[in-house]
């Protein structure tokens, strides 16, 4: 009796406070846990507090590989919150995430995703492979925005380096059923497809294009964009139909 | 005819002397017994129990989690409340509770109290547990911490 009361009062006590390498998990309503399935669902104004990330949510399913504490995946729903040490910050109906390989799926109304100067944004779902850099933002309202760029569509995908603690997109395509945007700070660029390429510092842009610098309007079927001097070609599929390049003045 | 003629007055004499022994006995020790009888119901109430460090078993395909506790009294032929340090125990965790309800027939057990689960880097604390489906499932109940220790 005194020796099980003695293990109560230590674990007790050793769960009062979180300490480094731990995890802590709270819940309103309990947790099921599935030992032949590995998984176990947390229950209502879940918590989540870790070294690595923090999860805030109101139903969270748990994988775990060789005990519980072994968490290798975790899908969230309601109004969640997902915060790593990282700098990530998602928010979203529904946040599922790898931790072994740092994936992050958010699907739902308002999904969004910052990572330090990298913000992603959607009405369905925004997707980021964190080891690979790669993402993938699609639906309504989808939105990039980096330091330099912002970027609307339908489809966005690309991946992202990061170089001295900044991320940077490397490779990027866009696409829109009506017209994708991208604004840099001087051009302001619109299409149906655009591909980018941090490399060549080329955007290009295919279908229903239009090109905004200044005063200067220039609209055709293809686009080739050197974002280092702004400078750009265009030209049209069609012989029949022709860049056209409206300037406008202002009034000075 | 008399038909009480016919009895053995010697026999007749002997019962009804048992009689008046039996009624007399009953007249002055009827309070100590009546007494005795209260004192033994309180006892069932409070401190009694059909069964000292009762231990039983849920088995699955997986595991065999053991269950012992302090105490145990049937409720019926299969339903069984354990109490005072309640120890569910597999290869892989341990369950302490003070009072658990167990169905011997359907291995299913639950908790009400207080309760701690721990197995390798897992600690859990919760307002009471319910184990089913052979033990395959554990869900613990009510505002609930878990700490993983890994």
């Amino acid at each position: 009796m005194i020796k099980l009361f003695i293990i109560i009062i230590f674990f007790s006590s050793s769960i009062l406070s979180r300490e480094v390498g731990q995890t802590e998990i709270t819940t309103d309503e309990g947790i099921e846990v599935f030992q032949k399935e590995k998984y176990y669902l947390l229950k209502k104004n879940v918590s989540i507090i870790s070294d690595n990330f923090e999860l805030r949510a109101d139903l969270v399913k748990a994988y775990f590989d060789k005990d519980l504490y072994d968490i290798s995946k975790i899908e969230s729903e309601k109004d969640v919150i997902l915060k790593s040490s990282r700098g990530i910050l998602a928010k979203g109906d529904k946040i599922n995430f790898s931790t072994k390989n740092e994936s992050i799926t958010i699907e739902g109304k308002s999904s969004s995703l910052t990572y330090d100067n990298i913000f992603m944004f959607s009405q369905d779902l925004v997707k980021v492979d964190n080891l690979k850099g790669n993402f993938i933002i699609k639906g309504n309202e989808a939105e990039l925005k980096t330091d330099s760029i912002h970027i609307f569509g339908t489809l966005i995908k690309g991946n992202f380096v990061t170089i001295d603690n900044v991320n940077e997109v490397e490779k990027l395509y866009v696409e829109d059923d009506k017209q994708a945007n991208i604004k840099t700070e001087n051009i302001n660029m619109f299409a149906k497809k655009a591909n980018y390429n941090k490399q060549d510092n080329i955007i290009e842009l295919f279908e229903n294009v239009k090109v905004i610098r200044g005063n200067e309007i220039i609209i055709g079927d293809y686009a080739n964009i050197d974002t280092l001097n702004e400078s750009y070609k265009i030209k049209s599929n069609n012989s029949d139909k022709k860049v056209k390049i409206l300037i406008s003045q202002t009034n000075e | 005819m008399n038909y009480l003629l016919q009895l053995n007055k010697s026999l007749v004499l002997i019962f009804l002397i048992f009689l008046t022994i039996i009624s007399l006995i009953f007249f002055f020790v009827k309070d100590e017994i009546f007494s005795k009888s209260e004192i033994k119901f309180d006892t069932i109430s409070d401190n009694s129990f059909d069964i000292l460090n009762p231990k039983f078993t849920i088995n699955n395909a997986n595991e065999i989690i053991t269950i012992q506790a302090e105490k145990g009294n049937f409720l019926n032929k299969n339903n069984i409340v354990l109490e005072n340090d309640v120890v569910f125990k597999s290869d892989k965790f341990k369950i302490y509770s003070s009072k658990v309800f167990f169905d011997k027939k359907n291995q299913t057990a639950y908790s009400k109290k207080n309760s701690t689960f721990i197995s390798e880097g897992t600690t859990i604390e919760s307002k009471g547990f319910e184990i089913t489906d052979k033990g395959n499932t554990i869900q613990f109940n009510g505002k609930t911490k878990i700490m993983l220790l890994k």
